[in-house]
């Protein structure tokens, strides 16, 4: 016991400890994040009501921002545009998602453990990349397209530039999230008792899966459908390579050429279409809580542990897995194949054969510019900066929230979760602003710091959904333990909780690194000279018509990812999503 | 005059490591200091819609002749290069001291708002005078387009060179052209411009054979996504494509499928405006690198570029390396070639144009 009061944790009664370490390190965590999260949001708010971009000299209060924004006779058909794609793509990725979860998670079906694997590229690579490998496939002139229109001579068979073509883009590449959601939310945690039940008095396996698994589905399809519907708003390189063409417009598309591509941007336009689109994506994750405030209707884990059991699908095995090898194929391995043979073309056309346009050029083509080297150093320092301050923070908020008597704990929460509905480059735009205006931040401009600030508070809900079930998973005792011999909150989670978060934090790293290496759309309003990142980089080049080099890009972004995550499976036994 | 003190002073204190630089022939007595000065910055930076295999000749050409001086670029679109300046200026970081583009509209706003720095180049004697039309606005390049065909689904005779007979071949030839010709979007400040000033040119004839063969054709996009679409056999053949974009693909062993030509009865050509912004942090250096642009060896390293060489006198070789000259004597004489200029009469009217080529097309 001696050593005990050496540490001072045992102070004498009546005497006041100097200050409580603990409750200053959970206002510290409060007040990094509120500021974190505030300093975007507020100079966005600023924007609406201000005449001229907030870095102009000598700008006055107005109203008419909001007025244009009604005016607009563009803004009633691209919101329409907008909703159309996000219904459609939604609907498209919930279905696929779910009956992907059914048939790996639950059933006997043939190759299902590789299926699931190649079902989940789209979500390793980013849009920008998806995208392209459609565009270069099957778009107009994509070589499936193209293939098929000379063998029929004449029209070509589908039109990839609409909204529906979006949609299905947009889908497929959306349906791992709504794959894993179901998968692990409910597929893998459905009491088979359930089930068993319903065979006994006679249901057949399918009609089991739709009559009594699917239903208890429906929580982990909301959640999906709504962070659905949050990326296929804010999603730009699909609109942007595949309804750009077509004079299609989505309120990213308008953004982005709002804000970018013109030569006298309308920032007030921009902020005040930012604001409406933010407002769209909170209601609809309000409507979310409301639908799932009655979750205890769901419950299916309790008291008891059962293994979920494996239907068989008789006949039906065969035939199944032949529809959805083929589903995959056509909509995921061929897309990513396109891009790396187009990579190591000079072009692809059915009227000549690979063979005769095979060449490296495209890679010299990329590495000769500095740019885009810079661009990979740049894209990898940051990624590795803002995935490990990214996870430390998102640990440092789990635990107030999880692990705490904050008072404000709910309120951190809240703050934390709230880039949820912020639309990705709405974060880079706002952090933009608050560098013009808020002088702390101003020195973040012209070096990487200011895409990490924005990084680390974009994905923070991300990091955290990683790190928040892990904690759940460690029982309370072992820090109250820590607390009884006399550490103190910031100790006892120091020494036993971070310990055995060990495994989460990797994966919250990992995830973030993964996905801040193939961000783009957060880092274009934040582009500086200098300051590339490989997505950013990648659009200019498609902006430019370079589509060799740009597929040059992709197929280096893959194969880096690629090895990245085989690497975290065999060194740390981190499987991302798992 | 405090300035070159200070920039004196360093150079003075530099002078172990700089040795003084003597000007180019036939410039002023005082180019010496400027290119210290120069020398002293140390490096420039420019925002373009050049890509690297465009730019990057010349600026290896520069090193050569500076090679202290280090020039960074950054590729952007034509607008964005304006927009981006302007914000960084006003949020106070350091932005391009040089910018090259290839957007008429932004160009005389730039000029009209003062982005432009008033630099008076020693090179502006040996060039010619359309090409420094505002005060501190020069010409990169002067880039022609050209037709574009797929040689494989198009028939030999009718990979013309004339407008005119282009235009009747779409229309008495739908199964090779019908919905399978690209150009640029006359809506737009690029391809409108080209529209207007080839409008200009040939007059009703040309609004004519526009009526006509127009609603046959896709427009739209760039200049590389044209060349794809008509390499895939998507599209039979494209109009004013950018000849730099066709010229810089050759060499990757398209031209077993790709096929061009200048139009020989009106050759557009666009002026690629370049111009030393007002707040530029590296203002002597931007000078020098803009008056080595227009010197002789700066031109040869836009024709290494794959762009168009328009100082008289530089005849760069090499089979996709062109000079203005060389446009003009393949498309048979000056009075072929469309010099798309900065006409205010254009920018004003602007929208009219658009809207009757929207008509005209169909659009």
């Amino acid at each position: 016991m001696a050593h005990l009061s050496l540490t001072g944790s045992d102070p004498a009664p009546g005497a006041a400890p100097p200050y409580d370490r603990a409750r200053l390190a959970q206002w510290l965590i409060f007040a990094i994040t509120a500021a974190l999260m505030l300093a975007p949001a507020l100079p966005i708010l600023l924007q609406v009501f201000v005449d001229r971009p907030l870095y102009s000299e000598g700008w006055q209060f107005t109203l008419d921002n909001i007025g244009q924004l009604v005016r607009d006779e563009r803004i009633g058909r691209i919101a329409l545009t907008t909703g159309l794609f996000a219904l459609f793509s939604v609907v498209i990725a919930e279905v696929l998602g779910i009956a992907a979860a059914l048939l790996i998670g639950r059933t006997d079906m043939p190759g299902r453990k590789v299926m699931g694997d190649v079902l989940m590229w789209p979500l390793y690579l980013s849009h920008l990349i998806f995208a392209l490998g459609w565009v270069v496939m099957y778009g107009p002139s994509g070589f499936i397209t193209q293939s098929i229109a000379q063998q029929m001579g004449g029209g070509t068979p589908w039109n990839l530039y609409s909204i529906a073509g979006m949609s299905i883009v947009a889908g497929v590449s959306q349906a791992p999230l709504a794959y894993l959601y179901c998968l692990y939310g409910a597929v893998r945690s459905v009491d088979s008792t359930l089930e068993s039940a319903a065979r006994t008095v006679g249901a057949g396996p399918v009609q089991v899966l739709c009559k009594v698994t699917l239903p208890l589905m429906i929580p982990s399809i909301i959640t999906s459908t709504a962070l659905n519907l949050v990326i296929a708003v804010e999603t730009l390189s699909i609109p942007l390579f595949l309804a750009r063409p077509a004079r299609i417009d989505t309120i990213s598309t308008f953004l982005y050429g709002e804000g970018i591509a013109a030569s006298n941007p309308n920032h007030g336009l921009v902020a005040a279409s930012s604001l409406l689109l933010m407002a769209l994506v909170g209601s609809t994750l309000i409507v979310q809580r409301i639908l799932l405030r009655q979750g205890h209707r769901y419950e299916t884990v309790k008291g008891k542990g059962t293994r979920p059991m494996t239907l068989s699908l008789g006949r039906l095995r065969w035939p199944l897995a032949a529809v959805f090898a083929t589903l995959l194929l056509a909509t995921v391995v061929v897309p990513v194949a396109g891009i790396i043979l187009r990579a190591f073309t000079s072009f692809l056309s059915p009227l000549v054969p690979i063979t005769k346009v095979l060449t490296l050029n495209n890679f010299a083509k990329l590495f000769a510019d500095e740019a885009n080297v810079r661009a990979i150093w740049n894209t990898v320092e940051i990624s590795l900066l803002s995935a490990s301050l990214g996870t430390v923070l998102a640990v440092a908020v789990a635990l107030v929230i999880q692990r705490s008597d904050f008072r404000w704990a709910g309120t951190l929460e809240a703050l934390a979760y709230s880039p949820r509905i912020v639309p990705g480059m709405i974060t880079g735009l706002g952090v933009f602003y608050a560098a013009v205006i808020l002088p702390p931040m101003g020195w973040l401009r012209g070096n990487i710091g200011i895409i990490v600030v924005a990084y680390v508070m974009a994905t923070l809900p991300l990091a955290l959904g990683v790190i928040q079930p892990a904690i759940v998973q460690i029982g309370r005792d072992l820090d109250k333990a820590a607390r009884t011999v006399g550490a103190d909150w910031v100790g006892s989670m120091r020494i036993v909780l971070l310990p055995l978060l060990k495994p989460a934090l990797l994966g919250s790293f990992i995830l973030l690194f993964v996905f801040h290496l193939k961000s783009y759309i957060i880092a274009i309003f934040l582009m500086a000279p200098g300051l590339e990142v490989m997505g950013v980089s990648m659009l200019s080049l498609w902006t430019n018509g370079d589509v060799g080099p740009l597929a040059a890009f992709a197929s280096f972004q893959i194969v880096l990812i690629a090895v990245l995550l085989i690497l975290a499976r065999v060194l740390f036994k981190v499987k991302i999503y798992d | 005059m405090t300035r070159y003190w200070i920039a004196g002073a360093a150079a003075l204190l530099t002078a172990g490591t700089v040795q003084a630089q003597e000007a180019p022939a036939g410039y002023p007595a005082d180019y010496a200091e400027l290119i210290s000065q120069a020398r002293t910055e140390g490096s420039l930076l420019i925002y373009t819609n050049l890509s690297n295999t465009n730019l990057g000749p010349v600026v290896e050409a520069f090193n050569e002749a500076y090679p202290d001086i280090e020039v960074q670029s950054v590729e952007m679109g034509p607008s964005e290069a304006f927009s981006r300046y302007e914000a960084e200026i006003g949020t106070g970081v350091d932005s391009a001291d040089l910018v090259i583009a290839n957007s008429i509209p932004d160009w005389i706003r730039a000029v009209e708002a003062g982005t432009l720095a008033d630099y008076v180049s020693p090179e502006q004697a040996n060039l010619p005078a359309w090409s420094y039309p505002e005060p501190g606005l020069y010409t990169f390049s002067a880039d022609p387009m050209v037709t574009i065909y797929n040689k494989i689904t198009v028939p030999e005779e009718l990979q013309v060179s004339s407008m005119q007979e282009y235009f009747g071949n779409i229309v008495a030839h739908p199964e090779v052209f019908e919905g399978k010709v690209g150009t640029y979007d006359g809506r737009y400040a690029f391809g409108g411009s080209i529209g207007y000033a080839f409008a200009e040119f040939h007059g009703d004839a040309a609004w004519d054979w526009f009526a006509s063969a127009g609603p046959l054709t896709r427009p739209g996009g760039g200049a590389g996504g044209m060349i794809e679409r008509t390499l895939t056999g998507e599209l039979s053949s494209s109009f004013f494509v950018s000849g730099p974009v066709v010229f810089g693909k050759l060499d990757d062993g398209i031209g077993q499928v790709l096929g061009w030509t200048f139009p020989s009865d009106g050759t557009p050509v666009f002026l690629r405006g370049m111009g030393i912004t007002a707040e530029a942090p590296h203002g002597a250096a931007a000078r020098v690198f803009l008056d080595f642009v227009l010197s002789e060896a700066g031109q040869y390293g836009v024709a290494a570029g794959s762009l168009t060489a328009y100082r008289p006198g530089v005849e760069p070789e090499g089979e996709t390396s062109f000079s203005l000259d060389d446009v003009i004597e393949a498309i048979g004489g000056e009075e072929n070639l469309i010099l798309i200029d900065y006409d205010p009469e254009m920018v004003a009217g602007f929208e009219a144009f658009n809207a009757r080529w929207g008509d005209a097309f169909k659009m």
